[in-house]
């Protein structure tokens, strides 16, 4: 990849100089490329040098098109999988103990090596993960790299594979393909030279961009074969990559030295899919990483549990501990032998060699302690800790119950089962991101509340006589009757209702085979149109005049755009000033938010037909509280004059340089006044299944649920509304300044407030963007956070991707303690999935970036509540318990060594054979915690995933299962049994003989007893604490204790090793299985009455955690509309909300992505 | 819905499957009261049972045994009487015991070279490293062979070397009894089978004529199996006849040094049943055991009666 080739100049078509004018041209395109800085081996890291291209002339110095996220390739895998193994303390200090086992004077293993069997095995068993991880990492890279694409080759478009592609090629990109490189668009299919595209797995949102071909390149690109001529060749020149999406600066010069500058809107960018055009043609400029993508694909940092970082601080603890015990026991040893060594003779040290000495003695002996010791410091929880992870993962990606959910960081696991917080998305995650046309309010009736039963109500199998279009469901016959019976009493009405729906709309139509299909910027409007079509009103489209055209009952009706108002946040309507072709009628028809709307209706509001105006309002606040969308619909009509006149000074206005946009503004709104109510839409933007029901058990499970949407305030409450996240005796504190001291009165004001409100009444913050920008400043952001305290929820609107991390990290900062996890499914997503201690994606309409950095993946959000309260519940507890038995375990193997130090002055003396030893970890006390850990169910799934009868989602967030106290007691556990475990043996069998024969035991037959129990010991260990037993882990059991007695059968006959035939002469000895039983019995029945006692204590924490009562969720469906009752703290939500392309909103979102990509460029440096 | 319920209730057909439904075959044990009481009452059962068995067979050996060092302090023979309470029935076995003598200390356990007990033959001094701190002659401190003629070479590795065996116990016993009219009859100790079979066929003489101790010696063989704790006794000869009460005289060749290891040197006799000899701890540890565990059980017992609550879950 590092090799830089030669620069390679290939100009495909041979030519002729004719004119001076190519004579010119030729001198324009003759140039040595020279893109890339030449910085020793780093050249192709560091490219800081704009850049000079010719379009069909390859720059085979820059990178090619291929894209590597795997981290080893075959090569240097086992060195850097080495390196990697090794720069993990444990593993060093496992090497330094083996070194130390080399050493003659202090090794208690003849000086081979014993802990390198296990170490050995450790590394493998993890090295073997991380390939094959790897490996799944290569083959999507491959995918994706192996990827056709059309290119053209000088001659003719050839497919070759994506990574194949160099800067300066020419590509033709196809309908519904995904962009293979970032590119400036040369042609399209289209005559205007404009495409589509869609940019979900870039920035997370659905609707479609529009890109354009720069008019001078339209001029010169005019056929779809001209590519290969020479004339047309044209020069980019352009910067070098950068990571900021939606930047880019560059101009093309053509052969007839024609210099144009192209901006953003010329660039297509890798990722995006095209849409809506047949083809377009483009100029490669970026390849492979330096792609706008590729530079803001995030490589994903290790994440580490709560319980994992706890562990390494006790593994810390455990290691002072082990340090602090072999110093006191060699310090014990060697002021002893100093004492009596008069008579210790038989140890046959000379008083004048250093060993003789008190210090010699005590490095001796610390060096045998430690060796002692090195179990004592759980080899092997890391790796079994990491395998039964990976084990949870899969069997969680095997759960029928959950869609395929994928997990790609296994690591968190038990994170899952601790969550505090959740920080969802809005657009995608709760909702499905489909608006749904429900109902319509048309002077004082309202359709579409109808229910199944009744018979205007129009069944799936009528459903097929009406036109067949999306976004739609509307089952109400009542107003089909009032369109179709001219003489009914709502006719005009209705007729004049629907046609200013399907006219007032910035929708594209366009024709696909044969069929009509509207391109809408914004989902609402696609909604409406289709609504219109749906009752019979469709809207034909708009030609090169301006004239729109809508068909209805078989009749053309042609309007003639005159105006267009567009909408923006602050005006909060949309406006449309159009002809009737047939009358000559003007007409201003608008649509909007009631607040703004129905402050300026031509009547005053005591002239107003009460009975109507109120209905509306009422409805409207009904729609609302159900989380309905609404829009309020409008007229005016013009007089010929009125609107001539108005013409010319609104001509004028455009012409303006100096502040055309506020004059514009201003003639603008004089129009916008004395309407009439037309009436009012209301639109779903339709949930996924079973949200409200999933949030309602996780905020009864006790944990809070904050909303962080990319959308207006308007719409992040509705959908507050929708999902029961906000109801109408929350009290919602608004914050949406701007300017900072503004923010700071305003949560003062907040904070002021809450106190005097009733305690019983919740709080809900309702924060924007901005807002938060100013907010999440250090002096601010501790009255954020206590605000956020006291609030039950919290929505926060307009917010960037950054900011949605930042809003993460200040929850994390607050609370070291507490865990949280966001969930999302756009790229916008990604920073806060990556941000949080867990991030779950959802693989759903918006691309897969969010899956990918995400930890967990799932299809649905309602797929959260079996992920945390079964999966994340299930494996805190058992992960919980691995790591305390794992402590138990290994103390309880290496301790009873410490107590013989008691008969045997502190000498060092181990009991048990160096290699039966280093197996425990690996054979006789491994497997059993595993099956353990990945099959043990406390309660059934359903019943945890239920969360009903108890809250045993509670432990994990309360940290019940893994604490000081619990580790304290797992230890002590270690520390009496182990104490057991030596003394009983030796009593039974060495203080007299136990033979008939009148033999007497040795040492290592005591050894040999000792650690025979002690593998019993630790494996009914697991039998006590497992909730159930599965046949695996009666088999592994069963599989540990066999193994133990095989490798005795094998070792008793081997006459080198210190405990030779001593299991044969062992199982002869009657007073050995005695002794077995007793201990055994001894140990067990203490330890059954402390865990009950320990389960008791555990039980207490389950019960004292209640449920919140969760709320009822009837009020949901959209039939039965809520009565309005109670105590309405707010003014009522009326549910005004409206999507679409808002330049103001464009403008600041750039503005805030600067903000964010800038952030992280540092944080890159740095 | 139905048919995902109807799939619930289906019987998981593989593992597999089971694993994908997450419903696992598995027996859920739940302790209750009345288990708690079975079980408890068995352990109680048992060990008090086992308790007294153990008891009364340990009760059932006869075992004695005499001090020797205060009387044997520097004499290099010398001869003490003691006196055995009750009859003694064949095998009877000799043991001697050492106090405060840690045969345990990793230094000394170490210092032995297996190859070399077991009879390889052209190890040299670098082969038995192992043997440490003791692998010479001249370390060993021995200049003659077994038969007393061969000199050794006092550079040569010496066999057997290491610690273990530079330690070992040399004290010889002569008993003789005396009956009661004066007549002394001697009672003939035998060192045969005194050794564990298994090292009778590990240990092999070198080259007999350049050792200064016979590696096939069964009280080598005892000598080397190190004892665990610091007080130990080591089997020294069988008696294959039956001592009556009575007086026995005892004449001790004294050559092992107590004052060497600060420590105290006993003779003990001792009769043997299918448990070995005396164990007093065993008994003990299980009668307290049974107690303990039919503490609990009449705790739970009572538990039981008065709430009269059925099967209770913990």
């Amino acid at each position: 990849m590092t090799e830089i080739k030669n620069v390679q100049i290939e100009l495909h078509t041979p030519h002729v100089l004719n004119s001076m004018e190519e004579r010119d041209s030729k001198n324009l395109f003759d140039y040595q490329y020279d893109n890339i800085e030449k910085k020793g081996n780093y050249a192709q890291k560091y490219q800081s040098k704009n850049r000079k291209i010719t379009s069909n002339r390859p720059d085979y110095q820059l990178p090619d098109n291929s894209i590597q996220t795997s981290k080893y390739t075959l090569l240097n895998f086992f060195p850097k999988q080495l390196f990697e193994q090794f720069s993990k303390l444990a593993n060093v200090y496992f090497v330094l103990m083996g070194a130390l086992q080399m050493v003659p004077e202090v090794s208690i293993s003849s000086g081979i090596p014993t802990i390198y069997l296990p170490l050995g095995f450790i590394i493998l068993v993890s090295g073997a993960k991380d390939f094959y991880e790897d490996y799944k990492r290569r083959t999507s890279d491959n995918e994706e790299n192996k990827q056709q694409v059309t290119a053209f080759d000088g001659k003719d478009f050839v497919k070759i594979p994506s990574y194949e592609l160099r800067v300066g090629h020419i590509v033709k990109v196809n309908q519904d393909e995904i962009i293979s490189a970032d590119m400036i668009l040369l042609r399209s299919s289209e005559k205007k030279g404009i495409c589509y595209v869609e940019t979900k797995s870039l920035d997370g949102e659905t609707n479609l961009k529009q890109k354009n071909v720069h008019v001078d390149l339209l001029q010169t690109f005019k056929s779809d074969d001209c590519f290969g001529q020479l004339d047309k060749r044209i020069i980019l020149k352009y910067q070098a990559p950068t990571p900021y999406l939606y930047k880019f600066i560059g101009e093309t010069t053509t052969s007839n030295l024609q210099v144009s500058s192209i901006n953003f809107n010329n660039f297509l960018l890798r990722g995006c899919n095209l849409r809506n055009v047949k083809y377009v043609f483009g100029l490669v400029a970026y390849t492979g990483h330096d792609t706008k993508i590729m530079m803001n694909s995030y490589k994903a940092r290790t994440k580490r549990s709560k319980l994992e970082v706890k562990m390494q601080q006790f593994i810390l603890i455990i290691f002072i501990t082990q340090f602090i015990m072999c110093i006191i026991a060699s310090l014990v040893y060697s002021i002893t032998y100093f004492n009596n060594r008069q008579y210790l003779n038989y140890l046959y040290i000379g008083e004048n060699t250093s060993e003789y000495t008190i210090p010699y003695n005590f490095f001796v002996r610390f060096g045998n302690w430690m060796l002692i010791f090195n179990n004592f410091v759980p080899i092997s929880l890391l790796v079994t800790l990491e395998m039964v992870k990976f084990i949870q993962g899969k069997i969680m990606t095997l759960d029928e119950k959950l869609n395929q959910p994928r997990v790609q960081t296994s690591n968190l696991n038990e994170e899952l089962g601790q969550i505090e917080h959740i920080f969802s998305d809005k657009t995608g995650t709760l909702t499905c991101n489909i608006m749904e046309f429900k109902q319509i309010i048309i002077g004082n009736q309202n359709y579409g509340d109808i229910l199944r039963s009744s018979d205007d109500y129009i069944r799936d199998d009528e459903l097929l006589n009406y036109p067949q279009v999306s976004n739609v469901d509307f089952r109400d016959k009542t107003l089909m009757q009032a369109i179709n019976d001219k003489n009914h009493i709502m006719h005009d009405k209705v007729e004049e209702c629907l046609k200013m729906i399907s006219i007032c709309h910035t929708v594209i139509s366009d024709q696909k085979d044969g069929k009509l299909i509207y391109n809408a910027t914004s989902p609402d409007e696609l909604a409406l149109l289709n609504f219109a079509r749906f009752v019979g009103f469709e809207f034909l489209g708009t030609d090169e005049n301006n004239i729109k055209r809508i068909s209805y009952q078989e009749q053309i009706i042609e309007y003639q755009l005159l105006e267009m108002f567009e909408f923006t946040s602050a005006r909060k309507r949309q406006s449309i000033l159009v002809q009737v072709i047939n009358t000559g009628d003007i007409y201003l028809f608008s649509k909007g938010a009631d607040s703004v709307l129905l402050d300026q209706v031509r009547l005053s509001k005591e002239e107003l037909n009460k009975n109507e105006y109120h209905q509306l309002v009422q409805r409207l606040q009904e729609y609302g509280k159900i989380g309905l969308r609404t829009l309020v619909l409008s007229k005016r009509k013009l007089s010929k004059q009125e609107y001539e006149e108005w013409h010319k000074r609104y001509q004028l206005a455009t012409q303006q340089i100096e502040n055309r946009e506020e004059k514009m503004q201003v003639l603008q709104d004089e129009l916008e006044k004395n309407y009439e109510i037309l009436g009012a839409t209301a639109i779903e933007d339709k949930l996924q299944q079973d949200v409200a029901d999933t949030i309602a058990a996780v905020k009864a499970a006790g944990i809070k649920v904050w909303v962080l949407t990319g959308d207006k305030i308007e719409t992040a409450i509705n959908i507050g509304y929708s999902c029961s996240l906000l109801t109408n005796n929350l009290v919602q504190h608004i914050v949406d300044e701007k300017e900072e001291l503004l923010i700071n009165e305003r949560l003062d004001d907040i904070l002021n407030k809450i106190p005097t409100l009733q305690t019983t009444q919740g709080q809900a913050l309702i924060i924007s963007g901005d807002a938060l920008l100013h907010a999440l400043k250090p002096d601010i952001q501790k009255k954020v956070a206590e605000v956020c305290g006291y609030c039950e929820v919290v929505l926060c609107c307009r917010v960037s991707p950054k900011q949605k991390q930042d809003v993460v990290s200040l929850i994390r900062g607050r609370n070291q303690l507490c865990s949280t996890l966001a969930i999302g499914d756009g790229a916008n997503d990604v920073n806060m999935i990556t941000a949080a201690h867990v991030g779950v994606g959802i693989r759903g309409v918006e691309g897969q970036q969010a899956a990918r950095a995400a930890d967990y993946s799932v299809q649905e959000f309602r797929e959260l509540r079996r992920l945390l309260f079964f999966h994340g519940r299930e494996c805190y507890r058992r992960n919980s318990v691995l790591v305390c038995y794992t402590f138990y375990k290994n103390i309880l193997v290496v301790l009873p060594q410490f107590w013989y130090g008691i008969l045997s002055m502190y000498s060092a003396q181990s009991l048990y054979d160096t290699f039966i030893y280093q197996l425990f970890n690996i054979l006789y006390g491994a497997l059993p915690i595993m099956i353990y850990g990945i099959f043990d169910e406390e309660y059934d799934a359903d019943q945890l995933t239920d969360n009903k009868l108890q809250n045993y989602y509670q432990q994990g967030p309360q940290g019940v299962l893994f604490n000081i106290q619990i580790v304290l007691f797992w230890v002590f556990c270690g520390f009496w049994q182990a104490a057991i475990l030596c003394f009983f043996p030796t009593y039974t069998i060495s203080e007299n003989f136990v033979e008939n024969s009148g033999f007497t035991h040795h040492l290592w037959a005591q050894g040999t007893m000792i650690f025979g129990l002690i593998v019993v010991i630790c494996n009914l260990k697991v039998l006590l604490f497992s909730n159930t037993y599965t046949p695996a882990l009666l088999g592994s059991i069963s599989f540990s204790m066999i193994s133990y007695l095989l490798s005795w059968i094998i070792l008793d006959n081997i006459p080198q090793a210190e405990a030779y035939v001593v299991f044969q002469s062992l199982f002869q000895t009657p007073n050995f299985h005695f002794g077995n039983i007793l201990v055994i019995a001894a140990i067990c029945s203490i330890d059954i009455a402390l865990n009950i006692k320990l389960n008791r204590v555990l039980q207490k924490v389950n019960q004292n955690t209640s449920i919140k009562t969760p709320f009822s969720l009837n009020n949901l469906s959209i039939h039965q509309p809520p009565k309005i009752g109670g105590k309405l703290n707010n003014k009522a939500h009326t549910g005004f909300a409206f999507n679409c392309l808002d330049r103001d909103e464009l403008e600041d979102q750039d503005k805030i992505d600067l903000y964010g990509i800038d952030n992280q460029v540092q944080s890159q440096n740095g | 819905m139905d048919s995902q319920q109807q799939q619930d209730q289906k019987q998981p057909s593989s593992i597999g499957q089971a694993i994908k439904q997450q419903v696992l075959k598995a027996w859920q044990p739940v302790p209750t009261l009345n288990s708690t009481i079975i079980l408890f009452g068995i352990l109680s059962v048992y060990f008090l049972s086992m308790g007294i068995v153990l008891n009364v067979y340990s009760g059932k050996i006869n075992q004695q045994s005499f001090r020797y060092d205060a009387y044997c302090w520097q004499e290099q023979i010398c001869n003490f009487t003691i006196a055995l309470d009750t009859n003694y029935t064949a095998p009877i076995y000799l043991y001697y015991q050492l106090d405060n003598f840690y045969q345990n200390q990793r230094r000394y356990i170490t210092s032995k070279s297996v190859e070399q007990l077991s009879g390889e033959k052209g190890l040299g001094v670098d082969d038995l490293s192992s043997c440490y701190p003791v692998i010479t002659n001249a370390q060993m401190g021995k200049t003659l062979a077994i038969d007393n003629i061969t000199r050794l070479e006092p550079t040569a590795p010496a066999i057997p070397c290491g610690l273990i065996a530079q330690s070992i116990f040399n004290d010889t016993f002569d008993i003789s009894y005396q009956v009661s009219n004066g007549t002394v009859y001697k009672v003939e100790v035998s060192n045969q089978g005194i050794a564990w079979p298994t090292d009778l066929e590990l240990y092999q003489n070198t080259n007999i004529s350049q050792q200064w101790y016979n590696v096939t010696d069964e009280r080598f063989m005892v000598w080397m199996r190190v004892a665990a704790m610091p007080n130990f006794r080591k089997l020294w000869g069988v008696i294959n006849q039956d001592l009556p009460q009575g007086l026995y005289s005892i004449n001790i060749t004294n050559n092992y040094d107590s004052t060497n290891y600060g420590g105290k040197k006993y003779i003990v006799f001792s009769t043997t049943n299918q448990f070995g000899g005396k164990n007093e701890f065993l008994s003990v540890a299980y009668i307290c055991v049974g107690v303990a565990s039919s503490l609990v059980t009449i705790g739970f017992c009572l538990k039981k009666f008065f709430s009269r609550a059925g099967p209770k879950k913990f």
